[in-house]
């Protein structure tokens, strides 16, 4: 009994679980509101709250990609004043999150750490959904022609949020290798 | 971290009147704007709703909300009515209809929705505080852990915020050199020969001179999940017993009230949505 | 004679850290001993590093859990085997209080994170509210009940976390460094509270306080992964030379710096010179006035959300020679930090001006020539790290210097051995918390910058690491300034020390 060694690994215990996401959530949330280039007059900035979402996914998976992207956003945006496109980001970014985190997934599932082709994919659907799903909401809030305008604003922020979360997740990972264990 | 906004009446009837009140009418009030009713009844919700606003908020503080939104409000007037040319022409060049009566009540009918949407969310969001919201939603069975998060992450967004400003400094000073001989090499139009990107004009630049300081961001946001998670294990959360609750929203008779005259407005709307369809 | 079963047995505990590629796993404690009567309070003096809060946190349960690595051995608290229990099971048994107040405190409102633990125990409202108006009493923190923990000073946040712990009332109490930071008054009314309430008590602390000697039963020394018990009479001259010989009391007289003879500075970075010019800039000579402020007055705007608005630094004269080493001294909000960051570039002050030397002659700084005219070590170390390896983030800087590779790996291999940095590949992200303000102190060494500055250094690194951390920086050429609340430290190592106290200097 004495000489039982205790080994562990980071458990699945409801407190890391809370830990691990209101960190992510807090993260994404300051990235999303902290950086802002006024681009767009309708939404207003380019942030980079998708640098986020996308680390998020790539480093922790989809489930925390679903709620930090989703929380993390819509907080931003009442941070910000503009709450009335909260419960959309909540549900749009939360979705690019869990899209991106599934395809994610797939590469660490294989043991790819570094970059790799599954991430562009995983990026790719993300883009896909925050642009439709801000298309369309878009359009219930101000109409479709007014919600096209933000488009390519919306891509180009995307491009910015995998150009950046590419090297960032990489430069975590070998800074701080039990970032790893920290997935669940 | 979410601005309440106080009125010049400071704590007025709106501030304190029962959270769980508010998110039901905030829906109804939602649900009526995106409703295909006559314009002149979605301008009434307006008005009403604009009222209400301007007495407990004030009018400085509505005028402010509406100026962030103006420049999609004109986005919105000047792109819809070209998709909508039914109905009676009022403007044409030669003999190409432009604008039409439908078209303008169309325009018209996203500029009052999208306003009515962004007046009731900034009056909601600005007499509510955080913690009560919180209460709320866990009363309408809002799981604990994933509330813990949601009042654990309000809190850390001003500590993480602090600790992104004083990366920013600490890579300032110690990159003093090469940021002055980068900034050079930009501005003579030399890309630097050792770096992780080149400069892809001023914002490209700016994304990668992040990197360093985004990933201490990161790392030091990412070491304090397991202390945070020994924080609340050694402060109970895991435990198999129920929880109690020391805080609470109102109960009694104070409730009953608010619950009242909660559904008597919503009753007062869906019953002008029936009369004047 | 009665022998009093004791309370908190420790037997035979053993901690090794995870392993990863490029660290084999660090073996912490080497099987650790210790008992406890019950209701006694001990002080458990180590020198930081050595493991006080792995130490507690073990005792909870939270490790291995959350750090990885493995234990071994036994604790048992009364009848309970404590390392076989989860956290969360034990809020009754065992309570602690973390080293950064800051990492322990999640809510919005005082009187929430005391009713927290109580919440998780089920414990009904009414019973809530009568514990949680005890615990505020005890700590006289009533005024605080609605306010958020973020208002308050370092010093009341470990007090809010006491009376968190009050209002649980677990039978053992694991203090980590709680008493640092603790008026006097406080730390004599928290130690009468525990002897009342007849808590069994672990402090743990860096430094011997002699308000100790007249509450605490029982004194241990960690060293090497081993506990000791100390014999000799608490508070007896014996008992002091003890704590003298392994370093737990300084006396100035003993601090390695004086005398030493500083290192000379390498070569001025060529950058600054006009292309084509090969006559290497005269190092100022010691005496030199390197930098020179006048009139400082700095006030922070009223809407930054900085607490107390109404602080402001008013600085009539300030001078910094080559060669000297100087202290600034003061509390917290005086302005220390203030004025660091306005010496570096990092704030501008609202009037004022400030000369730097170069080329020979004082001249007017911007914010641009500060940064690069003056180095500052943060009290947190890890701001800077991002690479993952130490040779990159000491060869960083330099690469940006023109200086050569072969030179570059010379003087990144000087700094490793001067600052006692580990030689292997490992991520200095993993390296210990000493090791890695070290690391950070080799980097600006690197960058030899004319003015360095460093803030609240001896937090984290012992008085004997930092004075020989100050002793390595000392140079004829060099401005040294280290901000500390320690007035003995500033005494001990400093040629002048000024004294901030709301802004201004007395």
């Amino acid at each position: 009994m004495d000489k039982e060694k205790r080994r562990s690994r980071i458990p699945g215990s409801p407190a890391f679980r809370i830990a691990s996401l209101a960190i992510l959530t807090a993260v994404t949330a300051v990235f999303t509101y902290m950086v802002r280039i006024p681009i767009a007059p309708t939404r207003g900035y380019l942030n980079l709250g998708d640098v986020a979402i996308y680390f998020t996914a790539f480093t922790f998976g989809p489930v925390s990609a679903l709620i930090a992207g989703g929380l993390g956003t819509a907080l931003a945006d009442i941070i910000s004043g503009y709450s009335q496109w909260a419960p959309i980001s909540l549900l749009v970014h939360g979705l690019q999150g869990l899209a991106a985190g599934l395809i994610a997934s797939i590469a660490w599932r294989a043991k790819r750490e570094t970059f790799n082709l599954y991430w562009l994919v995983a990026a790719a659907a993300g883009t896909v959904v925050m642009c439709a799903g801000y298309l369309g909401a878009g359009t219930l809030m101000v109409g479709f022609s007014a919600a096209l305008v933000e488009l390519p604003g919306n891509l180009l922020q995307n491009l910015a949020g995998v150009v950046g979360a590419v090297p960032l997740t990489i430069a975590v990972r070998k800074a701080y290798p039990p970032v790893a264990e920290l997935r669940w | 971290m979410i601005p309440t906004v106080y009125g010049k009446r400071g704590l007025s009837a709106v501030h304190c009147f029962d959270p769980r009140g508010k998110i039901i009418l905030l829906g109804v009030f939602l649900v009526t704007f995106f409703l295909p009713l006559r314009i002149g009844h979605l301008g009434i919700h307006l008005a009403a709703v604009a009222v209400l606003t301007v007495v407990f908020l004030g009018i400085g503080n509505v005028l402010r909300t509406l100026r962030l939104i103006l420049p999609i409000l004109v986005l919105v007037l000047i792109l819809t009515p070209p998709f909508h040319r039914e109905g009676p022409v009022l403007f044409s060049i030669r003999s190409v209809p432009i604008l039409t009566v439908f078209g303008l009540v169309e325009a018209l009918r996203l500029i009052v929705r999208f306003t009515g949407i962004t007046l009731i969310f900034y009056l909601f969001m600005g007499t509510t505080d955080p913690d009560s919201l919180v209460l709320a939603f866990r009363w309408f069975r809002l799981p604990f852990s994933v509330s813990m998060v949601l009042s654990i992450a309000l809190e850390y967004i001003p500590t993480i915020r602090i600790i992104y400003d004083q990366v920013r400094d600490a890579h300032r000073l110690r990159l003093a050199d090469e940021t002055m001989e980068a900034r050079q090499a930009v501005n003579s139009g030399r890309t630097r020969e050792k770096g992780k990107s080149k400069p892809r004009g001023k914002r490209g630049h700016r994304l990668a001179e992040s990197i360093p300081i985004l990933t201490s961001v990161l790392i030091l946001s990412v070491r304090r999940i397991p202390t945070l998670a020994m924080a609340l294990e050694c402060r109970g959360v895991g435990r198999k017993n129920r929880r109690s609750s020391f805080h609470s929203l109102k109960t009694g008779a104070p409730m009953i009230r608010d619950g009242l005259i909660t559904a008597l407005i919503a009753a007062t709307v869906v019953f002008s949505i029936v009369l004047f369809p | 004679m009665i022998l009093q079963e004791p309370d908190l047995t420790i037997e035979n505990l053993c901690f090794s850290y995870p392993e990863y590629p490029g660290l084999p796993a660090r073996r912490l404690f080497d099987g650790l001993d210790l008992e406890l009567a019950e209701a006694s309070i001990a002080v458990l003096l180590a020198r930081p590093d050595q493991g006080k809060t792995t130490l507690c946190r073990t005792l909870v349960g939270l490790v291995p859990r959350f750090s990885g690595g493995s234990v071994e051995g036994r604790v048992r608290l009364g009848s309970v085997e404590l390392l076989e229990h989860q956290p969360f099971d034990l809020l009754e048994q065992v309570g602690l209080v973390f080293q950064h107040p800051g990492e322990q405190l999640l809510l919005s409102r005082c009187d929430s994170e005391i009713a927290f633990a109580l919440e998780s125990l089920g414990i009904s409202r009414p019973e809530i509210e009568a514990r949680l108006e005890d615990a505020l009493r005890a700590m006289s923190l009533e005024r605080y009940r609605k306010e958020s923990p973020k208002n308050l000073s370092g010093g009341e946040k470990k007090k809010l976390l006491v009376a968190c712990l009050i209002a649980v009332n677990p039978q053992l109490w694991l203090l980590d460094e709680t008493l640092e930071e603790l008026d006097s008054d406080t730390k004599t009314a928290l130690l009468r509270l525990l002897k009342e309430r007849r808590r069994t008590t672990l402090i743990l602390s860096a430094k011997w306080h002699e308000l100790f000697r007249d509450y605490v039963d029982r004194v241990f020394l960690m060293e090497e992964g081993k506990i000791q018990k100390i014999h000799e009479p608490v508070g007896s001259s014996e008992f002091h030379d003890l704590l003298r010989r392994r370093g737990f009391i300084l006396p100035i007289e003993e601090l390695p710096c004086r005398g030493a003879t500083p290192q000379p500075r390498s070569p001025q970075p060529p950058s600054d010179q006009a292309p084509g010019s090969k006559a290497v800039k005269a190092d100022p000579g010691k005496g030199d006035t390197l930098l020179e402020a006048a009139e400082l007055f700095f006030r922070y705007e009223p809407d930054s959300g900085r607490e107390g608005s109404t602080f402001s630094l008013k600085i009539a004269k300030l001078t910094l020679q080559a060669g000297s080493t100087l202290a600034l001294l003061g509390d917290n909000g005086s302005g220390k930090s203030t004025l660091g960051r306005i010496l570096c570039g990092l704030l501008t002050p609202k009037m004022g001006a400030i000369k730097i030397r170069k080329n020979g002659r004082l001249q007017q700084a911007t914010e641009d020539i500060l940064n690069r005219f003056t180095g500052y070590l943060f009290q947190d170390p890890d701001l800077q790290i991002f690479l993952p390896t130490i040779f990159e983030e000491l060869a960083l800087g330099l690469e940006h210097l023109h200086i050569e590779t072969e030179e570059i790996r010379r003087r990144v291999d000087q700094a490793i051995s001067l600052f006692n940095l580990p030689v292997t590949d490992c991520p200095p992200s993993l390296m210990s918390y000493g090791a890695r303000k070290r690391l950070q102190a080799a980097v600006y060494y690197l960058l030899d910058r004319p003015l360095m500055i460093i803030d609240e250094g001896d937090s984290g690194l012992g008085v004997n690491d930092f004075a020989e951390m100050v002793r390595v920086f000392q140079n004829p050429g060099r401005a040294l300034l280290f901000i500390t609340h320690d007035h003995r430290l500033a005494q001990g190592l400093a040629d002048e020390v000024l004294e901030l106290k709301n802004g201004r200097l007395r």
